[in-house]
């Protein structure tokens, strides 16, 4: 026998802010032509084996869309060149990646400009997809035992640059590790705790399918938080805490069930749990000792919107999985999400709320005032 | 900042979900903005359902910090109980304390602070008469208060029994005579409000709150702040660093002291 169920509310939004799979196959395309071209006949870097991959939410398959029409979606990008600090300062590595980039540019008639940022170069690829490409320049680093102390069980790290360091045109081994690569398989393995997952994967490696087509609630979760940080702090973004932020505290709070909206409870109900309180507030689960959240330290307001947002995020969350009647959805998911459910079937008979009784005022403070 | 402010503002936002955060560079406090919408009665009042757009001041060391009020919807003129600074005078600073400590959280504190005053605003402009009184302003309005609060009507009176507040650390020895001059123990007359303010106001709060009454006239005699100062409470304190009272009271935020007559 069939038996017709609702979909949740939230997997109905989620599913508003999914990408096709196209368009992370676009995006592979897009950065697969970048590397072809770093390894053409006459590039500089052709020599020192460029490789190039995706990080950031198109390789964890967390992808939204932009709130407005006309947004680009986000692909960040890592350029890994084999040389190492003895031979290249950290501004040669960046201008040597600039200069293949900006004929890259010239070469496909790119009309904006190459931006550079004090890590990475930015390319503003558009067709029918706009993307702005966020590309790392960073040479493999060297594994001491310090490297693999750090990195534990997720090795890949590298070296990368930063134009705000003393040492920037100089010949230095001092340079800032990143481990984009141990992230993504960190994610990827609390991806998979659902059962149901596992199941699923059993004949395949998980090698051979990329995290974009894995739809797991986790990843779901992220993407309905991260929309949900977008509506909120569309008009003030420099408040809002980054994405890697909210997809770490979501990672280790996700405790492995299966429908999203249990995950989101889960997760939102748990999600302080990986701040710490002294040294590193939100440590990089492949380096203890880089801080996710380091710009909280500079700018305390910075934490502040964090929380405030949260409770936010948790009410509307809450609120919209056990809305009743399906108007108020629609307008909770507008103001919450930027989303319109409008479309969405009625699938719920709307019922009509208990009426609460009036507020018993008892004993006011009288209205008085500092003169 | 931690679970308690989270869970404080999100039991706000879950009660008003037509209220919601604004982003701000602030550390110590979030803004909310929106409409708060309440129904409400009051004993001899009809009950009244209204809405008014509100941006509050929402502190993250709430009950220790108060919400800061503002209507934004421009139904309340600024000739109606607002302070000099736009935010709503929604009542005496330690009535404000007592709620906010003895409230048991924000949502309750907010309907028994904020949505009162919008009740006793909608109320006047409805029924042209305030449903349950308002205070004079500045310090007149402080005293009438505590008067209110402790039942009594001279102001010598209310400021012996808030200098039976001052003693803190020791514990009140309720068979003592209670010092409103009833005879009575302390026990079964004001102990439980002096109790009461001992509970909600810190140390510091309950002496600025007794200097700034000390310091006032009642019947034409101004009271002898040397003597209080010399109290034995006070000396028995030993931590109540008078001439830092005295700078604090005065510098309060908003605080302005009266004109000499
Ligand atoms: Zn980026
Ligand atoms: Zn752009
Ligand atoms: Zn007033
Ligand atoms: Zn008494």
């Amino acid at each position: 026998m069939l038996i017709e169920t609702e979909i949740p509310v939230l997997d109905e939004l989620q599913h508003r802010l999914d990408i096709p799979a196209s368009y992370y196959e676009k995006s592979v395309e897009r950065y697969k032509a970048i590397g072809e071209w770093l390894c053409r006949e006459a590039s500089t870097v052709r020599d020192f084996a460029p490789d190039i991959y995706s990080h950031g939410s198109f390789r964890l398959g967390t992808v939204i869309h932009p709130l407005s029409r006309e947004g680009a979606y986000d692909l960040d990008l890592v350029c890994c060149i084999n040389l190492n600090t003895g031979e290249v300062s950290q501004k040669d590595l960046k201008q040597l990646i600039g200069r293949e980039i900006e004929l890259y540019a010239e070469r496909f008639s790119i009309s904006a400009p190459v931006d550079e940022s004090p890590r990475c170069w930015r390319l503003d690829y558009a067709d029918e997809l706009s993307f702005h490409m966020d590309i790392l320049p960073c040479v493999p680093r060297p594994t001491d035992v310090r490297a693999q102390a750090q990195e534990g069980a997720y090795s890949g790290s590298v070296l990368i640059t930063d134009n705000r360091l003393s040492n920037y045109a100089q010949l230095s081994p001092q340079w800032l590790t990143a481990n984009p690569l141990g992230i993504g398989s960190w994610f990827e393995s609390r991806c998979i705790t659902t059962h149901l997952f596992e199941a699923k994967m059993a004949q395949k490696s998980i090698a051979e399918v990329p995290a974009y087509t894995w739809k797991t609630p986790l990843q779901k979760a992220i993407q309905v938080l991260k929309r949900h940080r977008d509506r909120t702090f569309r008009d003030n973004p420099e408040f809002a805490p980054s994405s890697m932020i909210i997809t770490v505290l979501a990672a280790l709070a996700y405790k492995g069930t299966v429908t999203l909206t249990d995950s989101l409870n889960d997760i939102l109900s748990d999600f302080t749990a990986g701040l710490t309180s002294r040294g590193c507030r939100l440590p990089n689960p492949t380096n203890q000792e880089e801080d996710f959240a380091e710009k909280w330290k500079l700018r305390p307001a910075l934490e502040t919107n964090f929380f405030s947002w949260l409770a936010q995020a948790r009410s509307d969350i809450m609120n919209l999985a056990t809305v009743q009647r399906f108007s108020e959805s629609v307008s909770l998911a507008k103001k919450a999400f930027d989303v319109d459910l409008a479309g969405r079937q009625q699938l719920r008979p709307s019922s009509e709320l208990p009426a609460t009784g009036p507020t018993v005022i008892v004993s006011p403070p009288k209205p008085w005032e500092r003169k | 900042m931690g679970p308690t402010f989270l869970s404080q503002l999100e039991q706000v936002l879950m009660r008003w979900p037509d209220l919601r955060m604004q982003p701000q560079e602030n550390a110590s406090a979030v803004e909310l903005c929106g409409t708060l919408d309440f129904t409400a009665i009051h004993a001899g009042s009809p009950e009244i359902a209204d809405a008014y757009e509100l941006s509050i001041q929402f502190p993250i060391e709430f009950p220790k910090g108060l919400p800061q009020v503002r209507e934004i919807g421009g139904r309340v003129p600024k000739t109606f109980h607002t302070n000099p600074d736009g935010t709503l005078c929604l009542g005496t600073d330690f009535r404000l304390k007592m709620i906010a400590r003895q409230a048991s959280g924000a949502v309750a504190y907010l309907e028994r602070v904020v949505v009162s005053y919008l009740y006793s605003y909608s109320h006047l402009i409805q029924f042209g008469r305030l449903p349950y009184g308002d205070l004079s302003h500045g310090d007149q309005g402080e005293i009438e208060d505590l008067l209110s609060y402790f039942e009594v009507n001279q102001v010598t009176i209310a400021a012996e029994l808030l200098k039976a507040t001052q003693g803190i650390g020791a514990p009140l020895s309720l068979h003592f005579p209670c010092p409103c001059g009833s005879k009575v123990p302390l026990s079964s007359c004001h102990g439980a409000k002096i109790g009461k303010l001992r509970e909600a106001l810190s140390r510091e709060e309950l002496s600025i709150l007794w200097m700034a009454l000390a310091t006032k006239v009642e019947g034409g005699r101004r009271l002898n702040r040397l003597s209080l100062l010399n109290s034995s409470v006070l000396i028995a304190s030993r931590e109540v660093d008078f001439a830092r009272l005295y700078y604090m009271q005065r510098n309060r935020p908003g605080w302005k002291q009266r004109p000499a007559k």
